[in-house]
């Protein structure tokens, strides 16, 4: 057993991973998609060097920094591997005053022991403001929610660009990405009434083409554009609210001529009536889940702690002008 | 402070490094110890681009992180004041400072050529990590260069260890040591930052990967000279040499090259 660990700890095979590592690393940059099988062999191997060299190399032995840096080393390739099986990376949009639903969730990747409690999160997007300074520059951005069930108190929160929040595992970081939803009333002919909002597009990067398509629940597709009263200033301070917003919404599509309407002002469609109601703003969340961060993170910094240590010892050696050649330290050229 | 003040301080400290570096070889070449005259004037160019950088700091309301003369320009005061200090620290690295001189003067000459038109720094970039994490870096790269500017000593100087030059051998690979130790947390708050700002922590994007490629090249380095321990030291100071050149390319390329999202982030 032991010289099959000899040759295991060999730092010779410490080399070879890391040339291939490195090789693999720019092949990763190169293909992003295929990144779990460029690393997955060459750290593997280094795990394996690297467990089997703190078994048998006395050198960790009797520099105990040098050890712990190597077992962080070790933890931190671990904790990696088991976040990236454990993962979650997705994002939502949510409307004000709606709440949160799992199932509008995009999914963006997850690993393969993600344990799915998306479904567990609860919580109500209340009012968004997001600032600009001038020249369209994009400030600060303030949305505030309340966690918790949509009928209970919930716990109110001013959550922004530095500052997400974080429920049953998943935090929840506000995004560039945000834009207006115009809120329609159906009403069938029978007098059955159902309210829905349709996001238009983020805003006010897409200032120009404020329109999405929407099926009715007739089955008829038609098409809502949002006319804005005003345009946004470009060069003065600006700030993207749903509030005390002058609109009309066009809409068009299937057997209605283009028309433009009022809020409030209800038209006449296939199978019912459809009324824009109000306008508010829906806010783009990045969603990410990774239980493993904090130890990760104390496994990374008790490496760092280490490897500082140990520089520090290593080359601990007391300062000798006198190891200066004679003539002032320098030698002429 | 206005542009145009800003420009004449940093035009000043690039000639600055001209005359240093003359000061320099000349001295070198009459025998006479040129440390005392060269770290003095490096002081006072360490003093103008301290105040181009505060300057253009106070007036755009934001650090020196965005744009390829930020970059330079806050280079170049980190680079000159680890520089200072490394040389105030081990006096060995001393006997290299034609070569970092040298080369600051040709960072700053080529900071002279690029547009110092601000850009904004995006709200959600703006966390204390950035700061640490721009910190290590600057910290990693300002002991890489006496490293690098040591080890072409040494191999311009003779391919083999004469006794008399131990201690610069030995300096060289104490500053890639702690410029190692400097890329490690670099890493890692990079990576606390990265979560902050876009959520996630690691991307593979163009930077980050290269970032670790320099990381992974000075492990390789480290591990290469404990193992193989008869390699001529010359094969030493020239593989640090192109760690060097990688994290050079790293810092001062790759970010301006790109597309990826960190473009122009660093």
């Amino acid at each position: 057993m032991k010289p099959v660990l000899q040759k295991l700890a060999s730092l010779r095979l410490t080399l070879a991973g890391l040339a291939v590592l490195i090789v693999n690393s720019f092949a990763v940059s190169q293909w992003p998609d295929a990144a779990i099988p460029w690393l997955v062999l060459p750290l593997a191997v280094l795990a394996l060097n690297l467990l089997a060299a703190l078994l048998v190399r006395h050198a960790f032995r009797q520099q105990a920094a040098l050890l712990l840096f190597h077992v962080g080393l070790l933890g931190v390739l671990l904790l990696v591997a088991a976040g990236v099986l454990m993962r979650f990376d997705g994002s939502v949009e949510v409307v004000e005053g709606s709440a949160y639903n799992a199932v509008s969730v995009t999914d963006r990747g997850r690993g393969w022991l993600h344990p799915d409690r998306l479904d567990r999160v609860q919580f109500t997007q209340g009012p968004v403001e997001v600032n600009y300074l001038s020249g369209l520059r994009r400030d600060t951005t303030h949305s505030q929610v309340a966690l918790g069930r949509a009928d209970g108190p919930g716990i109110r929160r001013d959550v922004g660009d530095r500052e997400g929040f974080t429920s049953n595992g998943y935090r929840f970081m506000t995004t560039f990405n945000k834009g207006y939803a115009v809120l329609v009333l159906w009403r069938d002919a029978a007098g059955t009434e159902a309210i829905g909002a349709v996001n238009l597009p983020s805003f006010p990067e897409f200032e120009w083409k404020q329109a999405n398509d929407w099926t009715t629940p007739a089955g008829e597709l038609l098409t809502l554009e949002l006319k804005l009263a005003e345009r946004v200033p470009e060069e003065s301070p600006w700030t993207l609210s749903s509030r005390d917003v002058g609109y009309e919404v066009g809409i068009s599509g299937g057997a209605l001529a283009e028309t433009t309407v009022a809020p409030g002002e209800p038209v006449a469609v296939k199978g019912g009536e459809i009324t824009v109601v109000d306008l508010r703003l829906w806010m783009g969340y990045r969603i990410d889940y990774n239980p493993l961060l904090p130890w990760l993170l104390s496994a990374a910094f008790l490496s760092l702690g280490a490897l500082g240590v140990h520089m520090a010892q290593k080359f601990r050696v007391p300062r000798v002008d006198g190891a200066v050649p004679a003539h002032g330290g320098e030698q002429t050229a | 402070m206005s542009m145009d003040v800003e420009k004449t301080l940093l035009v000043t400290a690039v000639a600055g490094f001209g005359v240093v570096l003359l000061l320099d070889v000349l001295f070198r070449r009459q025998g006479r110890p040129a440390w005392p005259a060269v770290s003095g004037l490096l002081f006072v160019v360490l003093g103008l681009l301290t105040a181009a950088v505060a300057g253009r700091w106070l007036r755009e309301a934001q650090g020196p992180f965005l744009t390829l003369y930020d970059v330079l320009l806050s280079n170049l005061f980190s680079l000159t004041l680890v520089y200072l200090v490394a040389a105030w620290l081990v006096p060995a690295l001393r006997r290299s400072s034609a070569i970092v001189v040298g080369f600051l003067g040709l960072l700053g000459v080529w900071s002279l050529t690029v547009s110092a038109q601000a850009v904004p720094l995006p709200a959600t970039f703006d966390n204390p990590w950035l700061w640490l994490h721009v910190t290590a870096g600057k910290l990693f790269l300002g002991l890489c260069l006496p490293a690098a500017a040591s080890a072409l000593w040494l191999l311009v100087r003779t391919r083999r260890l004469p006794v008399e030059d131990g201690d610069l051998d030995a300096a060289v690979w104490l500053t890639l040591s702690l410029a190692f130790v400097c890329h490690s947390f670099m890493l890692i708050a990079g990576a606390i930052w990265a979560h902050s700002a876009w959520g996630r922590y690691w991307a593979w994007d163009s930077l980050e990967t290269w970032t670790f490629i320099t990381w992974l090249c000075i492990a390789l380095l480290l591990h290469a000279r404990v193992t193989f321990r008869r390699m001529p030291v010359a094969y030493g100071w020239s593989a640090v040499l192109v760690v060097f050149g990688l994290a050079i390319l790293t810092f001062l390329g790759v970010p301006f090259l790109s597309v990826a999202p960190h473009k122009g982030v660093m």
